[in-house]
């Protein structure tokens, strides 16, 4: 039976907590990796039904280059690192200090400096998580795939539907020295997971 | 030699766990992940209906009866109903249920849309006239009202009309 019990408010403000320090962590790992400015802002931590998060996430009906990560064993979820192509492009030329690849193919190396970008940012987060619901939780191989950005959130979005009414989501943007980056990633985690973490924050009640 | 005049062509998406119903000129529109659109055409009426279907069983959820395959197909075709239209002069098609993420926990949501789509188009009596199914890809998908005739893209494909 489909449950529709939603989050407190002091549950979201725990969770936006926790996730504000993981991002700290990503954007330092990420100034690391990249060797330049890149600052990463908490957007949001939402709880909303499926139609409004669709709606509210604005990905657009675009092709758009991603690294999904997935979070393997009885906890999951999903991690989706999405750019738009000429960022992406623009990040993968950075990262192997070659000039941007015209297109329209993306070659081997382009392909894992973006796998790693977001493995790196996965790991940032799985390390909070891990911290905050005190079980492991195992990332899988990060994997790139161009695609339409709804049917990515849409598939990442299904697990959770499959059984609340609502959907927990996160997302976070980049910066790179001020300036906006078309970047951002998302954070949905399974039915399992998400009750581990709301169990984890038990004690305000 | 004048042309004969035609309407101008509406889009209007049709978002997740929603159904529309309309007619030509317009055009329905939507993007699928591991969803499943069901289209249901009159070339009669030259009217139709798409759902987007999100999961496959409702298991007593009655508040949104497009979000599921088994309750999508009877709302549809009361739907038609009340417009005049009889199953018997519906044609169906079925589009999406991909599975683009691997092994992941989500990855057999796409196949089991697709099976529970067709099982109640089965039921309901419904003969499926044309299917785009399962696949690693997302799909963007456009529904003319004109002709009941649904164009497909996929990323790395290139369009296809069913």
């Amino acid at each position: 039976m489909i449950q529709s019990n939603c989050l407190e408010t002091a549950k979201l403000k725990l969770l936006r907590e926790l996730f504000a320090s993981a991002t700290h962590d990503a954007s330092t790992a990420m100034c690391r990796w990249t060797n330049s400015v890149i600052s990463l802002t908490l957007d949001e931590v939402h709880e909303m039904s499926l139609e409004d998060a669709c709606n509210d996430l604005h990905v657009g009906e675009e092709l758009l280059t991603m690294v999904v990560l997935n979070l393997e064993g009885e906890l999951g979820g999903s991690m989706v690192l999405t750019f738009s192509e000429s960022d992406g492009r623009r990040l993968a030329a950075s990262l192997l200090q070659t000039e941007i690849n015209p297109g329209p193919d993306w070659n081997e190396m382009e392909q894992s400096a973006l796998a790693e970008t977001g493995n790196i940012l996965g790991c940032a987060y799985v390390n909070a998580l891990t911290r905050l619901i005190d079980q492991p939780l195992v990332p899988s191989a990060p994997y790139f795939l161009q695609d339409f950005g709804m049917s990515v959130v849409e598939q990442a979005l299904v697990a959770q539907a499959a059984a609340r009414d609502t959907v927990l989501i996160c997302r976070t943007c980049f910066k790179q020295e001020g300036e906006e980056l078309n970047w951002w990633l998302l954070f949905v985690p399974s039915v399992a997971l998400r009750s581990a973490m709301e169990n984890a924050m038990e004690w305000p009640r | 030699m004048l042309s004969a005049p035609t309407l101008k062509k509406t889009d209007v998406a049709v978002g997740m766990g929603q159904a529309v119903l309309a007619g030509d000129p317009t055009r329905l529109t939507t993007i699928l992940g591991s969803c499943v659109a069901v289209t249901l055409y009159s070339p009669r009426r030259r009217m139709g209906m798409l759902s987007h279907i999100v999961l496959p069983q409702s298991k007593g959820s009655v508040t949104s009866p497009a979000k599921f395959a088994d309750t999508a197909i009877p709302y549809m075709l009361d739907s038609l109903r009340a417009e005049g239209i009889e199953p018997r002069e519906l044609t169906a098609k079925v589009v999406g249920g991909a599975c683009m993420f691997g092994n992941g926990s989500c990855a057999q949501i796409g196949g089991s849309n697709v099976q529970a789509a067709i099982q109640a188009l089965e039921k309901a009596g419904l003969r499926i006239a044309a299917h785009d199914v399962n696949g690693t890809s997302g799909r963007r998908i456009c529904f003319d009202l004109a002709n009941g005739c649904i164009s497909v893209t996929s990323a790395g494909r290139s369009s296809q009309t069913i």
